[in-house]
């Protein structure tokens, strides 16, 4: 396993979460630049031989775009969701077999320690990621994934 | 993505008192139809991309349980139909243990 560091602040897990954001968002602006139809595309795929999606319009018709310009569209559709309280801590993103991208996981750890309810009703402790950094068990494998003990 | 195809993810760690988001991507829908888990307990809960999200979501009897309950993990096999989209999507909270879990549907769209 590679270790990239060992986190010393919140920032820094907050910093690899936007960078996932910021990465999708220049992917897409690098496929607007070759392909400037792009936001017009309905990234419904008809024919993933083709690549025929949609184009946007009163009436959507049917057009034929790179794979690169599909999944440029999708994967900036995959940017976290507010989530108030936590962090993303992995982002796996998910593929199909003609290499169209359909999905993602985004892995959310809370910041501060919480309790959470047990079965039997009763309530444990969770150590939040503030207490982890401080314990020295959070490490950043990459910019897609950090690994908290 | 073509219509049809398999959405599986067999090997979903979610380490105790942390969650994970399950999204498509734009332009597809998926229908989960199982999740199957290990751990002490599992909740399902429903998010959106503005980052609303619900409590536990109630996921009906199991066996000779008369009483609906919201964790998935505690009875073993849960068979859905859930359709999830880019913005409509479901989120997935381990309790008090680490939790593996494996979920599967199929591309709807």
């Amino acid at each position: 396993m590679v270790v990239l560091w060992v986190a010393r602040t919140l920032d820094e897990l907050k910093e690899r979460q936007r960078r996932f954001d910021d990465t999708v968002e220049s992917k897409y602006n690098e496929a607007k630049a070759k392909y400037p139809e792009i936001d017009n595309i309905i990234p419904i795929v008809l024919d993933p031989v083709r690549g025929t999606v949609l184009k946007k319009g009163s009436k959507p018709t049917p057009i034929e775009a790179p794979l690169e310009v599909i999944n440029a569209i999708r994967l900036r559709s995959l940017k976290h969701a507010p989530t108030a309280g936590c962090t993303c801590v992995k982002c796996e993103v998910k593929y199909d077999a003609y290499g169209y991208v359909v999905g993602a996981l985004h892995y959310w750890v809370p910041d501060e320690d919480t309790f959470v309810e047990l079965p039997d009703g009763t309530k444990a402790r969770v150590e939040g990621l503030k207490t982890k950094i401080a314990q020295g068990k959070v490490r950043i494998l990459s910019d897609y994934e950090v690994k908290v003990e | 993505m073509a219509r049809g195809d398999a959405f599986t993810d067999t090997h979903i760690f979610i380490a105790a008192g942390t969650n994970v988001d399950i999204v498509p991507a734009a332009g597809v829908e998926v229908m989960i139809t199982v999740i199957l888990g290990h751990g002490s307990a599992l909740y399902l809960r429903g998010k959106d991309s503005a980052g609303n999200i619900t409590g536990n979501l109630e996921v009906g009897t199991f066996g000779g349980a008369t009483t609906p309950t919201s964790d998935l993990g505690q009875f073993g096999i849960r068979q859905t139909k859930l359709f999830i989209t880019n913005s409509e999507f479901i989120n997935l909270m381990a309790s008090g243990s680490d939790f593996t879990c494996a979920v599967f549907g199929v591309q709807t769209k």
